[in-house]
């Protein structure tokens, strides 16, 4: 079998999760900071329960949700005619609400970081909240930005539960990095995946080097 | 000339104002901490909202609660400096006093107001390696840039230091006369108002209690004397009969002598804002020599 083959699956999918995320999870934030809705707090502990929950569990509500027999599920194979549950497509889905709030909560914290008066004085120099978000809000959010897309790149990085739980142990598809570590140790070959999770470690460990070194705030962001 | 009425309850404040600002001119909004005088600014602003009233600006409305009208900020031609000059961090000086101008040609203006307020040479400058005196000048610029018909201050030289602040108040001065811009200026400085405004309106929770110019308000009539000085009183020394009085102004003292009756009437101390006036027929000028 391949030996880099999950490994560069895994990048693939943390690197889409990633890009997804940050293209999500700016408007996400940015409605959780700014939004003056009550019911806020519901979406907030909505996003942040990947945090909490085992990922089994998560993994098992999405099997249901896009397997064969529920609505997104049988749409999804019509549309495409294919399945979403166990595919990379379905990976993705899994590894985007999986890492949701390592994106969103220091995306959050950014915005909310921004001072105040700052929103006000461009909007009293005649600008709209939207040239204000991408005059003054994103670039001063620039750290909290950063930490959030290395977090979720790292996170899905080392997912395992989920990705088992909704794409199983296909190789070249869905057999990720931290799958093909288990499946090794199942088949008693240490050595490979001795070698898989020194990788992973060593991975991990510089990202978050590299995350902790550029940004200080790190600690306070998440 | 803006129109300006308008109620507002918070929790345990109520702000109750009806007044006018007169084209051209600067009008202060005086009062202690806490009297209302920054919530009336972001109300006119559009940066909150009263519960009822009206802010009209000649024909223009834009707050209006029985008609359901209120203008967004961006909709109203304001330029607002803030206490803390709330400067763009990641911007130049340039860019941010670019930020509002939306007209390319425009931009050309830059220059002209970079040396307006004697910046000129700062424009690649973040606000962070400037003085509190250039960061406020840079922020009032910014507020003009964009050739507003109301300039609003919320008391923009009460983060500086008393050095910084007389300059600033002779470039406001300078300024706004040359802008002839409608100005409203929030200060609880006595001699800010004397110094900048043509008209004054003061605040007492939540009220207006006068308004009108700052004679009329402070003195209770027109003075008719032709030299007047505004300034705080450092010293009274008084013995049974009269008193000496030192008031500060600008960075002079000036001795003064009164009654010491006069003195008890007024209940003077020290700290007290004063004005010094003199009826003088005959001053002598001297022309100051200056070596070439």
């Amino acid at each position: 079998m391949n030996f880099a083959a999950p490994l560069l699956l895994s990048l693939k999918l943390s690197l889409i999760t990633m890009i997804s995320l940050f293209i999500v999870g700016i408007p996400a934030a940015y409605w959780l900071v700014f939004s003056k809705a009550r019911w806020r707090f519901l979406v907030e502990s909505v996003v942040a329960l990947p945090l909490v929950l085992p990922p089994t569990v998560l993994g098992f509500y999405l099997l249901m949700i896009v397997g064969g027999n529920s609505f997104i599920g049988r749409w999804y194979e019509v549309a495409f005619n294919k399945t979403l549950a166990f595919s990379f497509e379905g990976l993705v889905l899994g590894s985007l609400i999986y890492s949701l709030p390592f994106a969103v909560q220091p995306f959050q914290t950014a915005f909310a970081g921004v001072d105040r008066k700052l929103l006000e004085a461009s909007w009293s120099l005649g600008r709209s909240h939207l040239y204000t978000f991408f005059s003054v809000i994103l670039p001063l959010s620039r750290q909290g930005i950063i930490t959030g897309c290395v977090l979720s790149f790292a996170h899905t990085l080392g997912e395992f539960g989920v990705v088992l739980m909704i794409g199983g142990n296909i190789p070249g598809i869905t057999k990720v990095a931290s799958v093909a570590i288990y499946d090794e140790v199942q088949l008693l070959n240490y050595g490979s995946a001795n070698m898989y999770s020194a990788i992973l470690l060593s991975f991990s460990f510089i990202i978050l080097a590299v995350v902790y070194f550029i940004n200080r705030r790190f600690i306070r962001t998440i | 000339m803006l129109n300006i009425s308008l109620q507002k309850t918070w929790k345990e404040f109520r702000l109750d104002v009806a007044f006018e600002i007169p084209r051209g001119k600067v009008t202060a909004l005086f009062g202690p901490s806490g009297a209302g005088k920054s919530s009336i600014l972001r109300i006119i602003s559009g940066l909150e909202m009263a519960d009822r009233g009206m802010i009209s600006h000649g024909k223009e409305v834009w707050f209006d609660d029985t008609k359901g009208i209120s203008l967004p900020p961006q909709q109203r031609s304001i330029g607002f400096v803030f206490q803390d000059f709330a400067l763009f961090p990641h911007l130049t000086v340039e860019r941010n006093v670019a930020f509002g101008i939306k007209e390319k040609r425009r931009l050309n203006e830059l220059k002209d107001l970079m040396s307006l307020i004697g910046l000129s040479g700062y424009e690649r400058y973040y606000p962070a390696q400037l003085s509190g005196g250039q960061k406020q000048r840079v922020a009032l610029i910014r507020a003009l840039a964009r050739k507003p018909d109301l300039l609003l201050l919320d008391e923009p030289l009460s983060a500086l230091d008393w050095e910084t602040r007389r300059q600033l108040q002779e470039d406001l001065k300078r300024i706004t006369q040359q802008f002839q811009v409608t100005t409203l200026y929030v200060t609880h400085d006595i001699t800010e108002v004397y110094k900048l405004a043509d008209y004054v309106v003061v605040l007492e929770s939540g009220r207006i209690v006068k308004q009108g110019t700052p004679e009329e308000v402070f003195l209770g009539k027109k003075l008719s004397t032709r030299i007047q000085i505004v300034g705080k009183v450092v010293s009274i020394e008084s013995d049974s009969i009269i008193a000496a009085v030192t008031v500060l102004h600008d960075d002079q003292y000036f001795k003064t002598l009164i009654d010491t009756e006069e003195v008890d009437r007024l209940n003077l101390k020290v700290g007290d804002d004063v004005v010094i006036g003199a009826k003088s027929s005959d001053v002598i000028l001297f022309k100051v020599l200056t070596q070439s």
